[in-house]
């Protein structure tokens, strides 16, 4: 059985976390409460795919959150006259794999006593599970503007683009 | 759009340096920089060619088929940090110059507001981030007394980091010496026996340090061909990362925990 309480309180603590980080980027006091809304998405998200029941990895887990903020900030820049940046940057900001790169520099100081080869294999795998991670929060948020070459969302729509496109 | 006078170029020039300026330091990846000056000096029927790095910025004007009539460049005493309000505030003038008759004193009014917008209150900043913090304790599978403790860290962490830009010490210096602080002040709570083991606080008292905005900016120069910008956020972005991982790594080291 899926824990759904615990994914919800998940998702609304990954809000609180884009909260804190969207007043530390100074982000206009309109856009606060889509980058809390949009960080709580990706919450569910990750934490939905990231249950063993439903049996995603992490990183297909953070990508398709990621991926999920970037779509959403489109219309909800349009609506909250922001720049697309403001709400995807502090709304993925909760998925940062914090325990991997901690995990990371533990085994390197470990490595300091320890010269066993699984202490350092240990490593390397949780220091390139950190940035790979990372990697795909950046391509989420950024995905929809390469997908659909704009460069800016003040005209743009959906519609539009599919509309041209044929 | 709506057609008007040729603003003075030299007046138009500086006005866009400054935007540039401004919008460097805030924290705007290099094709949103040139997007907005563009878009800025189009409305007044130039054409704008821009030249950035992170730490500097040139511009010249010409009009079509016309010499160059203006050229400056302006040099960025700081890295770039971070403050949407300006990039939001500098993206939407740009736009309103578009759409609306806006001259160049209302123009450099609002760039002058733009630039000068207000900071959160301190304090709210400090408790929002420290409740991020707990925040992220939380999603890690931390329970209530970890969040207790991590919000604890995470708020006298950004406290010392704030005093330290306010003094103006090496941007990587401050990061390092927050994260010692944030970590320390877990490790006092471990030695002191209020939990026996504080894995998840540890790892997430420091996360208020992640340069997020750097490094989503490299990933996005990158991809927008502005690679040496990029590669320049990047290594920018580790170099916080290092002084970071050296931080948790020394008090971890004095805790003894292995």
């Amino acid at each position: 059985m899926v824990d759904w309480l615990d994914i919800v309180l998940k998702g609304f603590w990954c809000g609180v976390a884009a909260m804190g980080f969207a007043v530390l980027f100074n982000a206009p006091t309109r856009a606060l409460l889509s980058i809390f809304l949009c960080a709580f998405v990706a919450g569910l998200i990750k934490f939905s795919i990231f249950n063993p029941i439903v049996g995603g990895g992490i990183i297909l887990a953070s990508a398709l959150a990621a991926t999920a903020v970037g779509f959403a900030s489109i219309p909800v820049s349009h609506w909250r006259h922001v720049p697309p940046v403001v709400i995807g940057i502090p709304a993925v900001i909760p998925l940062i794999p914090g325990s991997f790169a901690y995990r990371t520099i533990l085994g390197l100081i470990n490595f300091i006593y320890n010269t066993e080869v699984e202490v350092l294999t240990r490593m390397v795998h949780n220091g390139l599970m950190t940035l790979f991670i990372i990697l795909v929060l950046a391509l989420g948020v950024t995905l929809p503007m390469l997908l659909f070459r704009i460069e800016s969302v003040k005209n743009f729509r959906l519609s539009t683009f599919f509309k041209k496109g044929q | 759009m709506t057609t008007r006078q040729p603003a003075e170029p030299s007046r138009l020039g500086n006005l866009l340096l400054q935007a540039g300026v401004a919008l460097i330091k805030s924290g705007a990846g290099s094709s949103r920089v040139v997007s907005n000056l563009s878009r800025f000096a189009m409305a007044y029927g130039y054409e704008a060619n821009i030249d950035m790095g992170t730490r500097n910025i040139s511009i010249s004007l010409h009009l079509e088929n016309q010499e160059n009539i203006f050229s400056g460049s302006r040099s960025i005493a700081t890295l770039p940090g971070a403050n949407f309000r300006v990039v939001s505030a500098i993206s939407k003038l740009s736009w309103d110059v578009i759409e609306e008759d806006i001259n160049m004193d209302m123009v450099e009014e609002r760039l002058k507001k733009a630039k000068e917008m207000p900071m959160y209150n301190r304090y709210l900043i400090l408790l929002l981030v420290g409740l991020a913090g707990a925040a992220f304790c939380f999603t890690f599978g931390g329970n209530a007394t970890e969040m207790a403790i991590t919000f604890a860290a995470t708020f006298i962490g950004l406290y010392l980091k704030q005093e330290l830009v306010r003094k103006k010490f090496n941007p990587f210096l401050v990061t390092y010496a927050s994260a010692v602080v944030a970590a320390t002040v877990i490790g006092i709570f471990w030695k002191i026996g209020v939990d026996s083991k504080l894995d998840h606080a540890f790892a997430t008292c420091i996360l208020f340090l992640i340069p997020g905005v750097l490094m989503i900016n490299a990933f996005i120069d990158l991809l927008d061909g502005y690679i040496i910008n990029g590669l320049d956020r990047g290594i920018n972005a580790l170099m916080h990362a290092f002084a970071i991982a050296s931080g948790l790594a020394t008090v971890l080291y004095i805790f003894g925990a292995r």
